[in-house]
This record gives structure tokens, C-alpha cells and sequence, in this order.
């Protein structure tokens, strides 16, 4: 059995945001390349025109006001008129196009990221709760939005008036500019300083956030055994333990991350006060004019706008790093099972499978089945029996290639399992699982997943086939009767037949049903079996049962155990042998 | 209002640190307003003055009032966080004991994904609000008033005749947002809620996914919820686009009015120039609250919807109610049911039934699919209450009978499996919490799961991942079972619990249980003669309703369903046996 990881450990991550990350991060980002230059163009506008108010204020008071010129100060308001209204252009832009570039950027992700889970094997599943994969695809990407939109415009916005800004100072006086720069190494030794620990930080909120949430989602999937078994208390305590710890990872890494904006204010204040202590030396011995130290002072104070600006964005790219990291994570989890470079399509086969020599483990060492051989001629009932664990459903899960073997060949027609594409493969088979799943919706749509161009009367009459019809139309609203997730109100025997309508309804070249018929009651069973023969003609099947009443038709029945066939032949044959099968028939029959 | 109130009503507790760290939140911000004042006297004074012996001394204060300010900045930021926080825990927590506490009727019509949406992102809303809408609307809201205060004193008559046209303007366009948005957030969380559904139900049905090759089909339904949530998402954006531009704009009005109008007073010579200039400095003051405004509402309506569906949830009731006078005893395991019915033509309901057990006594409920057997378990255990009739246990009204201890009296091993994401050991452990690992591995050969148990590698540390994926159908039904033995409970019931089980393992759990049960009572659902017709009294049920009662040998004799049953089971073999006589 793979490692599986619980609520109460946190998942290592097996790569950390680099290079290829951010080359992966820059692909969703340059499809909507003109989004962002359009964006930044008009923002670019509007930053100048809102740039200029402060001069326009400094003329109405040097020229208009002194000269009583009142036509001068109408049309001063009239430019600020003028410039309000670019103002308001450019902020409905940005608002309008940002919110697409955000949303849609997240649109391409989840979808990638849901496409390649499609992709990955049964163990990824089964060995993490199911609640960790569940935030990545909404709540992980969903957080990514407007970093992938406001958050990298505003990033460029600030540089540019960073540059503008330190042009302007440069150019007033190169002295106090250099001087008044000398802050910025500090910050950047502070910043660079606390990345590691802060970024280590959100990451250990992210784990434990993850943790409470596979917590939570098992706890609601569980809610009925928790209150039989008068769990509540305990299962209180747990979850308060670690959402106490959510909360402390969280507290931590706030508390490192609110020590920016403090120190870059300290820094800042102390460069004006080392400006106007030197400055007012120079002023004094006459080096300097008192309008030079005013302006660069006031450059000062917009210098550190954007860098304070910039120490926000660059908080929440830290945060919302941790999370990319997560979703990049699965996107690169390897896909077990793949098509060959040359696959070929798998054509409608007519269903004569063989095992040759195969060998199987979930483990290298440890084996599950060994050098296992066998024909299947088309048509054939098979019918695999054997104690718990032996290896059945193993047998199945081969065929339809949820595993690759580690030795020796499965052939369908004489067609070699490995040589075609997935798809092709699995759509000769009809499936008809231990564990029946029922999806939120209308028991005709769920009896429809099996084939999704299924008229209402194609599905009806595959209901009536496996006797779910009965019960169906008995219930008040019949085929659309609504069910929720697990099924809700049917029993597990109405979810069985349910979920074997499905399955009649792909009409498959293959039929593996694996413990279908396990909490049907008899009664249904007899009718079940009757519709279930008329569809296995001309089908190849193999049947799962450990009742073994219902196996008793079946062109073969094999025996599994050690690793192998034990024994097979047919019901009378086998039962005359006096063997194994003889043995489990016996301890099911006597009374 | 009550959502207000609501969230008002969470500050209990934290009110005073809360407070205090918005006051000082307010306090702090008009500390610029004296570094303004302090650099004046430097260029004033010093520099065009030329006093440089003041200079030092006014750094000095420049300096540390600054480090004075963000060192508070500093204690109200965390303070925040950490009401925020502890707000957010103490909800957490009380909706966690919520949704343990309800009915299983709720879980039948919730979904999962419904309720994590509002234990996770919903909750993050609160928090937000108080560790930040709050502090802003405080702080923002002095600054402004502030401003206008001393700008109305400044500006006179004229600044209330622009303040008459800005204010009402403003007020209409932003109760137009925040109204108009709240209902499009609403639609937002709904979405959001399907994207956890669709998404939820795919991992869990990996495994029908893939049998049915349905991937592509999966992709096209998790695009349309994306397409879905993201449309909600430009819906929110139309709205916003139409008021939040004018909103974070409307400061350039109060610089034309600057410019234009106190221009023109000053040169009526009805105000000075120096009180232009001071107006001019105070502009950020108006605009840094107006256009937050917008973004404030605008996360005030989210929350407020976020709010509603929190509360929602943590007023929902469970139907079954504890009665004040309840009996806090074990129970023996008499059962009496008197005329009960449940459930109204629906699936699953029952209509009089009637029937005692004395304890110590084995049952069989045997049935089609459908019939009730589920039901009255669940009713046993008071699951659901009854429409009709009455339960005794041990000759009290089962209402009367405190309900940890009735449940807590009885063990079933579920027909739907479910294990969780911990070792198996903890599994098995699941009800009885300080068994030890004797009692565990005696519950374990019990039930006939410790020689597989043994021969995984990790043994009975092992975890199991959810719903125990990676064990067989059987390998699960012995942990359940298993871990209801456990329990050492006065009642067990298994319902349907050995279906997957090859029968020579079913006739060895049958058999440890006649050891470790034979006092206790024990109700059997199966579908299997082999399982029942030992047991003391079989009940058939068909439709809801009691059709046969009695031992196995009278049902035989009846003729009935049962008699069908045991025909198809083992007449064949029987048969056989007689042939082979010949």
C-alpha cells in the first residue's frame, strides 16, 4: 500500500518555487500579454496626468492668484476637470481588464490542474486526504487572482515611479540624492534577511490550513459514524488543536511580515533627518538653497511610497507563492500510466483476452500475483473467487490498466494492452465497481454518466435490465429524484443497482463486475442475474462474487490464491475436483 | 442590522484589547500631522532662520516619535490579528460542535461542499473584518470628519454648499454598491460552492471516473463551474466598475474647488493665502477615506454575505433534542417498538411496526432492498425520531434515555464503510478512544481482521487513507466490524456488515461472536440465510412493513419470501445432496 498522508501531518513538498516554476507562471501570464500593455499604457496616462496636479496647484498660487487672474483659475479647473475624467477612464480599465486577466489566468490554471488530475493514478488518491487535493484545485487557485493581475501591474507601476522619482533627485542634487539612497541597501539587507523565514513561515500556515481542512472534510464525509460511536467530544478537541495551530502559524508569520513596513518607515524618516541635518550645514555655509532641500525632502517621501507599496506586493507574493508551489506541485506529479509515444487506437474487440506470464505488486518485493496465466475466449463468463485479499480485484484492475505490470503481457484480441491508447482501451470495458459513487443530481443523470448521449427511454430501458426500475418509479419524483453526494437516502443496495445501470448502459464489449451485487437483496438478485445473463451474451465478462450462488452459471470459475489460479473449471467441475472451491461452497451452504 | 449585531456580538471577551487597539489605531494616524508641524519649524526656523542649535533636538523627536509610531503600529497591527483570529478559532469551533450535533436528515439534504465553503472562506471574511474592515472604517472615518471639521472652518459657507453637492452624490452611489453588490457576491459564493462540489465529487469518484473513461466529460463540467464562478466574478466587476471609478476620484474635486473657489476668496481678499495652501496640504486627507470608500463597502458587503450564511448555519437546530430529565444509564438492551412508523411514502419508511426484544436476544431483519431494515436501526440508535408510535428501551420511552448513552450503548458496523485517514489501529480504536493495544488486537482476531492486519507491513500502524482506500470491500467491513466489537457496547448491529466476506470468514466472525455476545443483543441485517437462521427471531420486511416473525423453522414452513429466499440460497445444493444419496 502507498504512504498516505493524514490530517495530522504536514505534506512534504517535494520542489520548492524555481526557475521552471516562474517559466511555467510566465506562460499563463503571456497569453494575455495585451491585457497588461494596454492596462499599463492607459495607467501610465493617467499616473502623469495625476502627476501634474501638484503644479497645477503651485500656478494658481504663483501666477493666477497674485495677478487676480479668475479666467486663469477657471481654466486651472477645468484641466483638473479634464484630468479627473482620464482618471476616472483609466480606473474603470484597469478594474474592467484586470478582473479578466485575474480571473481568466485562474480559469486556464484550474483547468490544467483538473485535466492532469484526471491523469494521475488511483494511488494519489488514495494515499492523501481527499480534502488537501480538494483546496488546491479551489481555494489555492482562487487566491492567485489578483496577484496575476493587480499585483504584477502594480508591481511595474511602482518601478516606473521609482525610477521617475530617483531621475527627478538625481537631477535636483546629486549630493543629497546619493545621500538620501543610502537607506535603500539597509532595507534591501532587511528584506532579503527575513525572505527565508517569512516565506517558511506562510508555508507552515499553508500546511496547517491544509491539515484543518482534510480535518474538517472527513469529519462532515464521517458525521454518521462520529455520531454513532459518540465521538463528538473528542473529535471537538482535535479539531480545536488544530485549528489553535492554523491560528498560530498564521499570528507568526503576520507578526514577521508586519516588521516591513516599520523598518522602512524608521529608514526613511532617518534619511530626511540625516537630509536636513547635512542639509541645513550646507544651507548654512551657503552650498545650498533652501527650495533644493525642500524639494528633495518631498522626493524622499514619495521615494518610499512605492517602495511601501512594493513591500506589500511582495508580501502577498510571498503568500500567494506558497500556494502556486502547491498547485505546481500536483501539476507536476508524475503521471503513472501513459499512452505509448505510438499508441494506437484500440478497436471494437470482440473480446478474447489473455494473461500471459503476468506479474504484479503495488510493491516491487512484494507480489501479488505471480507469473500468472490464462485465456479468456470471447463471450466467456469468468468468475473470480478467492478469499479477502487475494488478489481478484487486482486481476480486473490489470485488465483495464490502473496498473502496469512489472512483467510479462495482457492481450485483448491479441492485441497487446500497453500498445493503445488508454482512452481506446477502457472504452471497451463496462465497470460496475465494489464501491458504487453517486453524484449530486437526478438518479437519470446519474445512470446517464455511463453514456452521455443517452436518450431518457436508452436509460429507462437499461434500468429496467438490472431491475432498478421498480424502485425507481416508486420513488416520488422517479428518475428525478434528486441525490446527493454518497447517495444520501438510497440504501447501499439501490446505489448498487443504480450504479449497475450505469454501467449496463455504456454497453460494453468487456462486463467486470466486481462485487456488484453484494447488499442486493436475493430477491433482486434472482431478477438482477436474469437481466445481467441476457446482456452477457456475446460479452466477455468476469464476475467478482462471494456469494457464490451467483457464480454458478459462469463458463469458468477460477480460483484465486497464492499469488496464482489455484484451480478453474465450471461449477460441477470444480465442485467434483472436492478443493478449495468445494470448501468455500460448502461453508456457504451448510447450515 | 442583525448581521451587525451578529458579528458585534463575537467581540465578547475582546472587546477592551479590541478597542484599545483601534483607538490607538485612530491616535497614531494623525502622528504625520506633527512631523508636518516639526518640519515646518525646521525650514521656518532653522534653515531659513538660521537657529541651528534647535536642529538636533527637533531630529531627535522627528525621530522617535516616528519609531514611537510604528512600534504602536506594530501592537495594533498584531492585536488585530490575533482578535481576528481568536474570533475566527471560537467560530470554528462552534460550528464544528454544530455540524457534529445535527440530524442526519440535514446531511441528507446538505452538501459537503456547502459546508466547508462556509467553515473556510466564509470564515475568512469574519476575520477580515474585524482585523481589518474595522480598523479601516475607524481610522478612515476619524481622519475624514476630522478634515472636514477643520476645513469647514476654514472654508465657511462655500465648503458646506460643495460638501451639499459631493455628499449626497457620494452617499447615493455608494448605498448603490454595497446593496447592489451584496446580491452579486451571493451568486459568487454559490458558484464557489459548486467548484467545491464538482471538484470534490471527482476526487472522490476517481475510481468511476476512470472506469468510465469519463475525463473528458469531467474537464468539460469542472469548465463550465469555472466558467460559471468566473462570470460571477465579472458580474461583481460591473458593478463595481460602474461607481467604485467616481468614488476613489471624487478628490479632484475638492483641488478645482481649491483652486477655483478659495482662488477666488483670496482674491476678494476673504481669505488668506496661507490657509489655501493649509487647505491644499489637507486634500489627502479627504481623498485617502473617499477612495478606500469603495473597497471598504464593497468587502463590508461580501462579509456581511458571508456572515449571513454563518449564521444560518450555526442556528440551525438538530430536531432531535435531548430531554432535560433524561436517563443517564447504559442501557440493557430491551427494545420494545410500538406501532411506529416513519417517513412519509418515501424511500426507506415504516408503517406500524411492532415487535419486542429481551436482551440477550439475536434478531434478523431480512428484506428487498429498500424495505426499512436500515430505517429502524437508525431509529434505534434515535437517528431520526418517529412519526408515529413509540420506541421503549429497557421499558422508557427512548426520548427519555440521554442520548450519548443510548448511542454510546450501541454498536453498529455500518453497511456503508467508512474509515478514517489514520492508522488502522486508531481506526479500531474510533469509538472506545483509551482501549489498549490488547484490547484492540482482541477486537481485531474478533472480527477476524488480524492476520491481514499482521501481514501489512506497517501492521496495525498502518494508515489507511480515506474511506480506506487501498483495502479490499472485506478487509474495510472487518475494520468496522472490528471497531464495533470494540466498543464492548449492550447492542450490536450489523447491518449488512459481512456482505464481502467469503463465507468461511463470515462462519468464523459468527462464531466469535457467540463467544463474545452471548448476552448481549444483537440485530443482524443480511442478505444471507447462513447469517440469520440462527437467530432468535427473523423479522421480513417488505415496503416498510412486517410481512413474516418468527424462527427460522416457522418461516420455513410459512411458504413466504423467506422460504424463497432460503430456496434460491440453497436449494440447488440440497438438491444435489438428494441426488447424490441416489
Amino acid at each position: 500500500m502507498p504512504k498516505v498522508n493524514t490530517y495530522s501531518q504536514d505534506e512534504d513538498l517535494k520542489v520548492s518555487l524555481n526557475k521552471s516554476h516562474l517559466q511555467k507562471a510566465k506562460t499563463y501570464l503571456l497569453k494575455y500579454k495585451k491585457e497588461f500593455i494596454l492596462t499599463l499604457i492607459v495607467l501610465l496616462i493617467s499616473t502623469v496626468a495625476n502627476m501634474s496636479l501638484p503644479y497645477i496647484v503651485q500656478i494658481a498660487l504663483d501666477d493666477m492668484i497674485p495677478s487676480a487672474n479668475i479666467r486663469g483659475l477657471f481654466t486651472l479647473g477645468g484641466i483638473c476637470l479634464v484630468i479627473m475624467i482620464i482618471s476616472i477612464f483609466a480606473t474603470r480599465f484597469r478594474m474592467k481588464y484586470m478582473n479578466y486577466v485575474g480571473h481568466s489566468v485562474i480559469y486556464d490554471l484550474r483547468k490544467d490542474l483538473f485535466a492532469h488530475l484526471q491523469k494521475l493514478p488511483f494511488t494519489y488518491f488514495d494515499s492523501r486526504p481527499h480534502g488537501k487535493i480538494l483546496v488546491r484545485v479551489v481555494n489555492y487557485v482562487n487566491s492567485l487572482a489578483d496577484m496575476f493581475s493587480n499585483g504584477i501591474v502594480n508591481a511595474i507601476m511602482e518601478m516606473v515611479s521609482l525610477f521617475v522619482i530617483v531621475g527627478f533627485m538625481f537631477a535636483i542634487d546629486v549630493r543629497l540624492a546619493a545621500i538620501s539612497l543610502i537607506g535603500f541597501p539597509l532595507l534591501v539587507f532587511f528584506i532579503v534577511k527575513l525572505r527565508s523565514i517569512h516565506r517558511k513561515a506562510w508555508q507552515s500556515y499553508s500546511d496547517k490550513n491544509s491539515n484543518l481542512n482534510a480535518y474538517l472534510a472527513e469529519s462532515i464525509n464521517g458525521v454518521r459514524i462520529t455520531q454513532a460511536f459518540v465521538r463528538e467530544r473528542k473529535n471537538s478537541r482535535i479539531f480545536s488543536r488544530i485549528s489553535g495551530d492554523t491560528m498560530r502559524a498564521w499570528i507568526r508569520a503576520k507578526c514577521i511580515e508586519f516588521l516591513i513596513w516599520p523598518t522602512s518607515t524608521v529608514i526613511s524618516e532617518l534619511s530626511v533627518c540625516v537630509i536636513y541635518f547635512i542639509g541645513a550645514a550646507m544651507v548654512a555655509k551657503a552650498q545650498l538653497s533652501v527650495g533644493v532641500i525642500v524639494a528633495i525632502i518631498s522626493y524622499i517621501w514619495r521615494f518610499w511610497g512605492p517602495i511601501n507599496n512594493m513591500s506589500n506586493i511582495y508580501n502577498s507574493v510571498i503568500t500567494n507563492a506558497a500556494y502556486l508551489e502547491r498547485i505546481l506541485e500536483t501539476m507536476e506529479e508524475d503521471v503513472e500510466i501513459e499512452d505509448k509515444p505510438d499508441a494506437k487506437e484500440m478497436p471494437d474487440v470482440k473480446g478474447k483476452v489473455e494473461f500471459k506470464h503476468v506479474t504484479f505488486g503495488y510493491d516491487e518485493h512484494c507480489h501479488i500475483l505471480e507469473d500468472l496465466n490464462f485465456t479468456v475466449e470471447p463471450g466467456q463468463t469468468i468468475a473470480l473467487v478467492g478469499h479477502t485479499g487475494a488478489g481478484k480485484t487486482t486481476v480486473v484492475n490489470l485488465l483495464s490498466r490502473y496498473y502496469n505490470l512489472n512483467s510479462g503481457e495482457i492481450c485483448i484480441d491479441g492485441i497487446n494492452i500497453a500498445d493503445v491508447t488508454i482512452k481506446s482501451l477502457r472504452e471497451q470495458f463496462g465497470y460496475m465497481l465494489q464501491d458504487s459513487f453517486m453524484f449530486s443530481g437526478t438518479i437519470m443523470e446519474n445512470i446517464r454518466y455511463g453514456r452521455l448521449d443517452a436518450t431518457d427511454e436508452e436509460v429507462m430501458e437499461a434500468a429496467k435490465v438490472v431491475n432498478a426500475h421498480d424502485f425507481i418509479t416508486k420513488l416520488p419524483d422517479g428518475y428525478n429524484t434528486f441525490v446527493s453526494e454518497r447517495g444520501g437516502t438510497l440504501s447501499a443496495g439501490q446505489q448498487q443497482l443504480i450504479s449497475l445501470a450505469r454501467a449496463m448502459l455504456k454497453d460494453p464489449h468487456i462486463l467486470i463486475l466486481d462485487e456488484a451485487t453484494s447488499s442486493i437483496d436475493t430477491e433482486t438478485e434472482i431478477k438482477l442475474i436474469d437481466g445481467i445473463n441476457r446482456l452477457l451474451e456475446g460479452r466477455t465478462s468476469f464476475v467478482i462474487a462471494h456469494r457464490l450462488s451467483t457464480i454458478k452459471a459462469a463458463d469458468r470459475i477460477m480460483v484465486i490464491g497464492n499469488q496464482n489460479i489455484i484451480e478453474q473449471g465450471t461449477h460441477e467441475e470444480l465442485l467434483a475436483l472436492q478443493g478449495e472451491y468445494y470448501k468455500l461452497y460448502q461453508a456457504q451452504t451448510s447450515l | 442590522m442583525k448581521t451587525f449585531r451578529f458579528l458585534m456580538d463575537l467581540l465578547k471577551g475582546y472587546r477592551l484589547r479590541y478597542y484599545t487597539a483601534i483607538a490607538l489605531g485612530v491616535i497614531i494616524s494623525f502622528i504625520p500631522l506633527i512631523n508636518n508641524y516639526l518640519v515646518k519649524i525646521i525650514v521656518d526656523d532653522v534653515i531659513s532662520g538660521g537657529r541651528q542649535t534647535i536642529l538636533l533636538p527637533i531630529l531627535a523627536v522627528l525621530f522617535s516619535i516616528t519609531v514611537l509610531r510604528v512600534a504602536t503600529w506594530y501592537y495594533i497591527r498584531y492585536q488585530l490579528e490575533y482578535v481576528g483570529q481568536k474570533i475566527m478559532m471560537n467560530i470554528r469551533t462552534e460550528g464544528y460542535r454544530k455540524i457534529l450535533s445535527l440530524d442526519f436528515d440535514f446531511f441528507d439534504k446538505t452538501r459537503t461542499g456547502d459546508l466547508m465553503t462556509r467553515m473556510t472562506a466564509d470564515l475568512d471574511m469574519i476575520r477580515h473584518f474585524f482585523s481589518y474592515i474595522i480598523y479601516m472604517f475607524a481610522e478612515q472615518g476619524v481622519i475624514f470628519l476630522g478634515a472636514l471639521i477643520f476645513m469647514s472652518t476654514v472654508g465657511g459657507a462655500s465648503f458646506w454648499v460643495l460638501m451639499l453637492v459631493i455628499f449626497p452624490l457620494f452617499a447615493y452611489m455608494a448605498i448603490k454598491l454595497a446593496f447592489g453588490v451584496k446580491k452579486r457576491f451571493m451568486r459568487v459564493r454559490e458558484m464557489r460552492a459548486r467548484l467545491n462540489t464538482v471538484a470534490q465529487e471527482n476526487i472522490e469518484a476517481n475510481r468511476v471516473v476512470k472506469a468510465f473513461v469519463r475525463e473528458d466529460y469531467e474537464n468539460e463540467k469542472m469548465d463550465r463551474a469555472s466558467e460559471d464562478f468566473r462570470q460571477a466574478h465579472f458580474a461583481v466587476n460591473r458593478l463595481q466598475r460602474r461607481y467604485m471609478p467616481y468614488l476613489s476620484n471624487m478628490q479632484t474635486l475638492f483641488t478645482i474647488y481649491n483652486i477655483v473657489v478659495c482662488g477666488i476668496l483670496v482674491i476678494h481678499g476673504q481669505m488668506t493665502l496661507g490657509d489655501l495652501v493649509m487647505f491644499n496640504g489637507m486634500i489627502w486627507m479627504i481623498t485617502g477615506p473617499l477612495s478606500q470608500s469603495g473597497s471598504l463597502l464593497n468587502d463590508t458587503a461580501n462579509c456581511y454575505a458571508s456572515a449571513d450564511k454563518i449564521q444560518e448555519l450555526l442556528s440551525t437546530d438538530p430536531d432531535i433534542q435531548q430531554s432535560p430529565h433524561a436517563v443517564k444509564e447504559r442501557i440493557q438492551g430491551n427494545f420494545d417498538f410500538i406501532n411506529v412508523s416513519f417517513g412519509y411514502e418515501s424511500d426507506g419508511a415504516v408503517k406500524n411496526i411492532h415487535f419486542s426484544v429481551k436482551k440477550g436476544e439475536k434478531i434478523a431483519f431480512v428484506g428487498p432492498t429498500g424495505s426499512g431494515k436500515s430505517t429502524i436501526i437508525n431509529l434505534m440508535s434515535r437517528f431520526y425520531d418517529v412519526t408515529h408510535g413509540v420506541i421503549l428501551v429497557d421499558g422508557d420511552d427512548i426520548k427519555n434515555i440521554d442520548l450519548d448513552m443510548l448511542r454510546g450503548s450501541i454498536a453498529v458496523a455500518q453497511q456503508d464503510v467508512f474509515l478514517f485517514s489514520e492508522t488502522i489501529a486508531a481506526n479500531i480504536a474510533y469509538g472506545k478512544t483509551d482501549a489498549t493495544m490488547e484490547d484492540i488486537i482482541e477486537a481485531a482476531k474478533a472480527a477476524k481482521a488480524h492476520d491481514f492486519i499482521s501481514e501489512l507491513p506497517d501492521g496495525y500502524d498502518t494508515i489507511v487513507g480515506e474511506r480506506g482506500m487501498g483495502l479490499s470491500g472485506g478487509q474495510k467491513q472487518r475494520l468496522t466490524l472490528a471497531r464495533a466489537l470494540l466498543k464492548q457496547p449492550s447492542v450490536l448491529v450489523l447491518d449488512d456488515t459481512t456482505s464481502a466476506l467469503d463465507a468461511k470468514t463470515e462462519k468464523y466472525i459468527q462464531e466469535s461472536l457467540n463467544t463474545y455476545f452471548s448476552d448481549k443483543t444483537v440485530f443482524i441485517i443480511s442478505q444471507r440465510i447462513a447469517s440469520v437462521k440462527d437467530c432468535d427471531q427473523i423479522i421480513v420486511l417488505d415496503r416498510g412493513r412486517v410481512v413474516e416473525h418468527g424462527k427460522h423453522e416457522e418461516l420455513l414452513q410459512n411458504h413466504g419470501y423467506y422460504y424463497d429466499v432460503f430456496n434460491h440460497q440453497y436449494g440447488d445444493f440440497q438438491s444435489r445432496e438428494v441426488l447424490g444419496g441416489c
